[in-house]
């Protein structure tokens, strides 16, 4: 596959509640039209690894737009030593989430080369987020949830205040296509939560691929940690540009 | 080029969220504090309305006339929604009023069309028990069960709409995003939850009238005029677009009067653009104001749409006969436009 070239850029936009929110936005450069991506990063939070998974999606013909999802909570803040403040007081509200990914769709939709299809894709934290939008932000194409913990709540302290939607609940809301993949070695999303998502997914009729790789834990894309699985990750980046290639530019 | 392909007027009263009981009971204790008009526009107590009610108005509130209403409006809502779904519209242009909601005593428009890309409905708070609680959780019925909700926006389209009108004179104010913490109005959080199918729901234009709130709610005949200059909008529009229009609100209340009720539907039966304008706004006060989101839709729908479908129960729940005329209706193109068309 031919690879574009891209612009990127550090924006301000509008998101849940019309606050300014960062993103960093990466562009193939051309007319297009383009689809756009939604990115949701990882609990870790909006770092290198992010910004580079945002601009290989640009490079596969994506306008991508990963919202710095914890901005609000120190804007001035280096993001890495933010988000594990923002880890330790549990996270940022779901409501807060859902509106930052409808104010980043309302950027993509309005660059001049969009094509108007958009997919929401999250990995981790991202990866559930990613879930609770295929249910409850309107206007997705298609969405992408890489081992999202806690669609299923494993333990108590899953569902909190903030975190108070339960994604397996809202599986019958899901209106657009979801691809999910997980590593069978991942303590949350366990191989019994994927089955219950899987089982979930079916009792509705919902459009969905899952993909689960063995010798794989949490986060096995994340190449600048000891987690990564480059075989699997390679197969799984396959698995997501084959997704969106069906979903996003027929 | 788009085309007005279906219109709508609903009724979003916080009866058609309420249960039975609420109809036989609640409304009973809850509409004894409650500030009425009479038919003069005379401001009257729930007392003074009682001694003003026709010797038969203890007949129309007996819990079984309640109940057959009741569920013959449940059955218009059902109806209302397979109607929307079934125009399977690129667009839904809904006129409702603002009470309070985003404007209030500091800032008061006229009226407004909003074009951020998307509207908020927010996940519904919890209920504190108490008294009325059961009227609480029925307004909160309009919100969302789980997360919140940021509904499509057809926002180009609103932005023609608002410089279109501009150009034709009319002072429009416009809104491209909501105040902090704020969402939207119970006219259009309802037509969102109880009319469309929310996995798919249809891109919206929301148009904010101040129907309720003195000294400057636009005259009938103004509330037409607006509805005949969207008309010509939505069809200068460039691109082929099937648009609805949802008249949100009304009908009488909060005294259900049967007479005004009958008056405008019949009006709107027979086009009669005329009669309509020249209603009195002695009559529309209060929630009877909001037959103003119909007045727009007569002017949009003008003389080549018939209306097709109405359902109509005044809504009775005290012997003084406060309520809400619940109205329900659908228009369709007729002959003249059928072969305008062709």
């Amino acid at each position: 596959m031919s690879h574009h070239d891209i612009t990127t850029e550090t924006i301000s936009f509008r998101g849940a509640h019309g606050d300014a929110v960062a993103g960093y936005l990466a562009q193939p450069r051309g007319r297009g039209p383009f689809s756009g991506v939604v990115f949701l990063h990882h609990m870790p939070g909006w770092d290198e690894w992010t910004r580079e998974v945002t601009r290989k999606f640009a490079d596969h013909g994506y306008a991508t737009l990963t919202p710095h999802l914890f901005h609000r909570d120190g804007p001035q803040e280096d993001p890495v030593a933010l988000a594990a403040r923002v880890r330790e007081a549990g996270g940022v509200p779901d409501n807060q989430v859902l509106g930052d990914i409808a104010g980043a769709m309302a950027v993509l939709r309005g660059l001049p080369n969009a094509s108007g299809k958009i997919a929401v894709a999250g990995v981790c934290s991202g990866g559930r987020q990613a879930y609770l939008a295929a249910a409850l932000v309107p206007g997705l194409d298609a969405a992408v949830d890489c081992w999202g913990g806690r669609v299923v709540p494993q333990q108590p302290d899953d569902i909190t205040e903030k975190r108070h939607l339960v994604g397996i609940d809202l599986t019958d809301r899901i209106a657009c296509p979801l691809l999910g993949l997980f590593g069978n070695e991942d303590s949350n999303p366990s191989p019994a939560a994927v089955d219950r998502i899987e089982a979930e997914l079916k009792r509705h009729g919902k459009p969905y691929e899952f993909h689960r790789y063995d010798g794989a834990g949490h986060a096995f894309f994340a190449a600048d940690r000891p987690n990564y699985r480059w075989q699997q990750a390679n197969d799984g980046w396959q698995k997501v540009f084959d997704f969106l290639e069906r979903h996003l530019k027929d | 080029m788009a085309k007005l392909t279906a219109a709508f007027g609903s009724s979003h009263s916080v009866m058609l969220t309420c249960q039975l009981e609420d109809w036989q009971r609640g409304f009973k204790v809850f509409d004894l504090k409650g500030r009425y008009f009479d038919r003069q526009g005379e401001p009257k107590s729930y007392e003074e309305l009682l001694a003003l009610a026709p010797p038969n108005a203890a007949d129309l509130v007996t819990d079984e006339a309640i109940a057959k209403r009741y569920h013959s409006v449940r059955d218009a809502i059902a109806r209302m929604k397979a109607d929307v779904l079934a125009a399977n519209l690129d667009v839904l242009i809904i006129c409702g009023d603002d009470q309070h909601e985003f404007f209030s005593d500091d800032l008061m428009p006229p009226f407004v069309i909003y074009y951020g890309d998307t509207i908020l409905n927010p996940q519904r708070k919890p209920v504190a028990e108490g008294p009325e609680a059961w009227y609480k959780r029925a307004q909160s019925l309009r919100q969302e069960e789980h997360g919140d909700v940021h509904y499509p926006v057809r926002s180009d389209m609103a932005l023609h709409f608002i410089t279109g009108l501009t150009d034709m004179g009319f002072d429009v104010t416009s809104m491209k995003k909501t105040p902090p913490d704020q969402y939207e109005g119970h006219a259009f959080s309802f037509i969102h939850r109880f009319y469309m199918n929310v996995e798919k729901p249809v891109p919206v234009i929301p148009i904010m009238l101040n129907t309720y709130y003195p000294p400057n709610p636009p005259t009938p005949a103004r509330c037409i005029q607006i509805g005949q200059a969207l008309r010509q909008q939505i069809e200068s529009f460039p691109e082929d677009l099937k648009v609805g229009f949802m008249a949100s609100g009304g009908l009488s209340h909060f005294q259900a009067e049967e007479d005004l009720d009958d008056a405008v539907i019949d009006a709107l039966r027979r086009n009669d653009l005329d009669f309509l304008s020249k209603l009195s706004v002695k009559r529309l006060q209060a929630g009877s104001s909001e037959i103003r989101n119909w007045l727009v839709l007569a002017g949009c729908v003008g003389t080549d749409f018939e209306l097709d479908w109405v359902s109509y129960n005044p809504g009775y729940r005290t012997p003084a006969l406060t309520g809400t005329g619940l109205g329900f209706a659908t228009w369709k193109p007729n002959a003249a436009a059928a072969s305008k068309a062709a």
